[in-house]
């Protein structure tokens, strides 16, 4: 059964899983993002405080979410790497940290270009503002990390520990506006009754969905690359090119 | 341009006003569309660079190899 399960997770199997699905992924993304677009930025209407500004939510949230959310798959592939010594399992936990790291800063740039039409400012050193901050850093980190050392078994197992290390950041960012004061509105779609009017609420989960199909297909595209790279010596990827 | 029906704008210019905050809304789906463009077009290119690296290295192999056969004959 695990044997099974090994030979399915191989690198050969992934890189040939990888490469049918992604087009189909993307294509589905693409569609949805578009769909999100128009609806947002055309078909929704302006918020009775925020005016037009609100539409800089569908972008940002979705984007705040899948930083985090990366995070998380690149720290559950880590832990998978490390326990079951699976290679699949470290390239796509390496593949997961550009991605994140461009969602990270996406949702800092949006959220400072909300941030100085609504509270007057572009960037304030509270909690949340700034324990996203750290998350890039840690992303940069982890992608340095790897560079830094030669050997790759070993760079994989020191950015594993790593990513697992980082993981006690996530809660501070998601917590961080129920615990400390702070400029950033509270939780208001992660409850169990959401503070969102509904009409506000289409188009921000059309986007949460795009942006979710934007990460497997490019993690998947990713993957594919660093797999050939880690297995440029082999036989399959040989016959392969 | 005449009236778009149905949507929240009554024009052209005032989606593109986006209510005296078009710099920010369109600076934020200009700067969240690039980036998810880049990011593409980086592993599309990454992936490129990578195969022809390995094709590369396979044609000097075989030339390498091919020059050890016919110096051995």
């Amino acid at each position: 059964m695990l044997a099974n399960l090994r030979q399915l997770a191989s690198p050969k199997n992934f890189y040939q899983f990888a490469g049918t699905i992604y087009p189909w992924i993307l294509f589905l993304a693409v569609g949805t993002l578009c769909f999100g677009l128009v609806w947002g930025l055309l078909y929704s209407p302006p918020d009775y405080q925020q005016g037009e500004t609100v539409r800089i939510m569908y972008l940002h949230v979705p984007m705040a979410i899948m930083s985090m959310a990366a995070y998380m798959v690149m720290a559950g592939a880590s832990a998978v790497g490390l326990v079951w010594h699976l290679k699949t399992a470290h390239i796509v936990a390496r593949s997961c940290a550009p991605i994140g790291a461009m969602f990270t800063l996406v949702t800092l740039v949006t959220g400072a270009l909300w941030g100085k039409p609504m509270w007057g400012t572009w960037w304030q050193w509270d909690a949340r503002l700034t324990s996203e901050l750290i998350l890039l850093f840690l992303y940069l980190g982890y992608i340095g990390l790897y560079q830094a050392i030669d050997v790759v078994e070993t760079a994989e197992r020191a950015c594993a520990l790593l990513a697992l290390v980082g993981v006690v950041n996530i809660p501070i960012i998601h917590f961080s506006v129920e615990w400390w004061h702070t400029l950033h509105q509270g939780p208001t779609i992660s409850r169990l009754n959401p503070t969102i009017d509904a009409s506000l609420m289409g188009p921000l989960y059309l986007m949460i969905l795009a942006h979710w199909m934007i990460f497997m297909a490019y993690v998947l595209m990713h993957s594919r690359t660093a797999i050939l790279a880690r297995e440029r010596k082999t036989q399959w990827v040989k016959s392969l090119v | 341009m005449g009236e778009i029906t149905g949507m929240s704008f009554s024009s052209w210019s005032a989606f593109l006003d986006m209510g005296g905050y078009g710099l920010y809304v369109w600076g934020s789906y200009g700067f969240a569309l690039a980036s998810i463009v880049w990011v593409f077009l980086a592993i599309w290119w990454q992936h490129r660079r990578q195969l022809d690296q390995l094709r590369t290295i396979a044609q000097r192999q075989a030339e390498l190899e091919k020059r050890e056969d016919e110096s051995e004959a």
